[in-house]
């Protein structure tokens, strides 16, 4: 990774030292030099995306259970969110830093096993063939600072901007049996003690930990210049992409009490525009 | 299958039959007769768009205003229509039963110039019906195809004086049936179509007196009841599943995909013994000691008492409310589940669907014998498999958040000194 990562900035710099050397000054936080006349003022971005999902709530475990597993499978669920970036600083002519803030939505259902006695039986549940659903439902939001480096889509022929995003991330998050948020309770969960303080809450909670994200977003003016222009003087927009993502997120990681693990490692593809 | 007809407005109803149209008053020829039959058809094709397609006759204004309906036990069905019916929307058995029809009376004019002497309603099983004597209960000869109105007391008004206007309640039970007012098998239009013509004609009688008239549909034929009732059991609830012998099944690769027929409102779900009942009314068997890893644990083997849903009375809210252990589900599904069961409880479910108009089917047959028992889901099983996490949106004390807060928070500190500095 780090090689990889060694040689694409390797890259960004051999391309854009020419276009850097020539600008006429190097103005940091400076008004953004590098746009046109007619090109309106440029403070905001808005991402759609969608990706796969697994958590990594049997980490919790290392691996003496894997109830996530052992309930929804090991397929991935998709996930689809929206992020919305204030570009409120710009490093001229390289790029620019915003603060963003995402929310999505995620769920896995699954039919629940009846319950067994002797109480619990970690395998070996015989599951009807038909019978009620169990979903963990997720709500994941995050607020990262971004730095989107775009000197090469302003200042070259390569319509790519690369960036990266880090901060915290929250996951609201409610479990269901049938259509009723679970509570457990005693005698009837499994492995429920009269000592536990949960018994009758309801399953819903949140969990806070890191979110990390680097991507590149592929501009699109590029095919069609005249219609970018014409959206950028009736509607304000400036730029859209095309975007492909890495993220990582540990939710669950930071915090006092122990919390479900909702974080992953993922992929996600998206459409952005600047405005 | 219903028909609707939304226009109607007032209008002077002339013979159908046409004038005569040879001067020396002759008797027509063969050959002519078909053009005298075509010309009478067109004529009262005409008059058939003039009363019902809404334009109006000079003279006569707007004949009913104000319609309403009230008192169909459909309006207070859980999850089923909501507040008054829709004006156009088919009087169906249940509403039959006990509803009400309100219309505002508007007459300004004697037609024709006539001395009217009462106003007297009808009922056609064609908009034309009512204006011809010769059509009108009771006959000569023939069979009659519009009929008055039998409504206890009578809906006759006498010695009206113009203009006036003033409001008549009809029962839905005479709309549909207006001599008998039976709505399960109302004898006197049924089969003939499913759009009767409230009528409302000034005395004396004469064949140019309707002075409005009105359609009214209706639909009292109920819909097939489902088959292949299976259940399975849940935690204080079963999963029912059942075909319904309309409907249309697409197998897809990603599962089946069913297209409800046309005139479906949807479905009910019957529980026997009855949901939220402390004991079983009709013998049923509790099990209330049944737990988890009993011979019944699983639901598979458990015993039910013979059932009694299938007699029991769609039509009768009270009966129907009691063994009802559903909301209205839509169409669409083939798939529910029962609430409101008691776990170690033994059930039979019965399946009973429902058309736009509010006809129930019959029950269909009980299911297998399902007992509800405990399910083990997600959150429970993360809790006995050992996980720490607990319910609570604040679970996080934000006071130890970490270095990725604090980073954060100076981060947006700088950013914030930066963007002043450079607006300055």
């Amino acid at each position: 990774m780090s090689r990889w990562w060694s040689c694409a900035v390797a890259g960004v710099i051999a391309v854009a030292a020419p276009s850097v050397a020539s600008a006429q000054t190097f103005e940091l936080f400076g008004p953004d030099s590098s746009r046109s006349r007619h090109e309106s003022e440029q403070n905001f971005l808005i991402e759609l995306r969608g990706g796969p999902w697994y958590p990594n709530t049997d980490s919790e475990f290392d691996g003496r259970a894997t109830p996530f597993a052992d309930m929804f499978g090991a397929t991935n669920r998709l996930q689809l969110g929206v992020e919305f970036d204030w570009q409120f600083l710009r490093i001229n002519p390289i790029g620019s830093i915003g603060l963003g803030v995402g929310a999505g939505y995620t769920s896995a259902s699954a039919i629940a096993p009846l319950t067994q006695n002797p109480m619990p039986p970690a395998a070996g549940w015989e599951r009807p063939s038909d019978g009620q659903e169990t979903t963990l439902q997720v709500i994941p939001a995050y607020a990262v600072a971004v730095v989107r480096i775009d000197v090469l889509a302003r200042r070259t022929v390569i319509p790519l901007v690369p960036y990266i995003k880090y901060g915290v991330g929250y996951a609201y998050w409610w479990i269901t049996n049938g259509d009723t948020l679970s509570r457990r309770s005693l005698g009837l969960s499994p492995g429920a003690s009269a000592t536990d303080s949960d018994l009758g809450q309801a399953a819903t909670g949140g969990s806070l930990g890191t979110h990390f994200a680097a991507g590149l977003m592929f501009r699109l003016d590029i095919f069609e210049p005249a219609v970018q222009r014409g959206w950028d003087l009736q509607m304000g927009v400036n730029h859209s992409y095309v975007f492909a993502e890495y993220v990582r997120s540990d939710i669950g990681s930071l915090g006092s009490r122990p919390q479900l693990r909702l974080g992953t490692e993922t992929w996600n593809v998206g459409l952005a525009m600047e405005f | 299958m219903t028909t609707r007809v939304t226009s109607w407005q007032g209008a002077l109803a002339g013979d159908a039959r046409g004038p005569a149209v040879f001067p020396d008053d002759r008797a027509p020829r063969s050959e002519e007769r078909p053009l005298l039959l075509a010309r009478g058809m067109l004529r009262r094709q005409i008059l058939v768009g003039l009363a019902v397609m809404g334009l109006s006759t000079p003279g006569l204004a707007q004949i009913f205003t104000n319609i309403s309906r009230s008192g169909s036990p459909r309006t207070t069905d859980p999850g089923g229509v909501q507040g008054a019916l829709n004006t156009t929307s088919p009087i169906g058995r249940r509403d039959c039963e006990g509803e009400e029809w309100t219309f505002t009376i508007n007459y300004s004019a004697n037609p024709g110039g006539m001395l009217t002497t009462s106003l007297q309603y009808f009922v056609g099983a064609d908009a034309m019906a009512c204006s011809m004597a010769n059509a009108r209960a009771p006959v000569v000869s023939g069979t009659p195809r519009c009929w008055p109105i039998r409504q206890t007391p009578s809906l006759t008004f006498t010695n009206p004086t113009t203009p006036l206007s003033y409001t008549i309640r009809i029962q839905s039970r005479y709309l549909i049936d207006p001599e008998g007012g039976n709505c399960e098998t109302p004898g006197t239009t049924q089969g003939t179509s499913n759009t009767n013509y409230l009528s409302v004609l000034a005395f004396p009688p004469s064949d140019m007196n309707v002075i409005g008239t009105y359609p009214i549909s209706y639909d009292v034929t109920p819909p097939d009841a489902p088959t292949d009732v299976i259940a399975g059991p849940g935690e204080g609830v079963a999963v029912v599943s059942w075909t319904y012998p309309g409907s249309l099944s697409t197998s897809t690769d990603g599962g089946t995909t069913t297209a409800a027929p046309p005139d479906l409102q949807g479905y009910w779900l019957l529980c026997d013994p009855p949901p939220n009942s402390s004991a079983p009314a009709d013998g049923g068997v509790v099990d209330a000691a049944v737990l988890p890893g009993d011979d019944e644990e699983d639901g598979s083997d458990a015993t039910c008492a013979a059932s009694t849903l299938a007699t029991v009375d769609v039509n009768d809210s009270a009966v129907f409310a009691r063994y009802r252990c559903s909301d209205l589900i839509g169409a669409t599904a083939t798939r529910a589940v029962a609430q409101g069961l008691v776990n170690g409880r033994s059930y039979r479910i019965a399946v009973v669907a429902q058309d736009l108009a509010g006809n129930r089917s019959t029950v269909s047959a009980a299911g297998n014998c399902v007992t509800p028992v405990p399910i083990t889901d997600f959150w429970e099983s993360y809790r006995a498999a050992g996980g720490q996490a607990r319910p609570g949106a604040c679970a996080v004390r934000v006071g130890r958040v970490g270095g990725a807060g604090a980073w954060m928070g100076l981060a947006l500190g700088v950013a914030l000194w930066a963007r002043r500095r450079r607006t300055r």
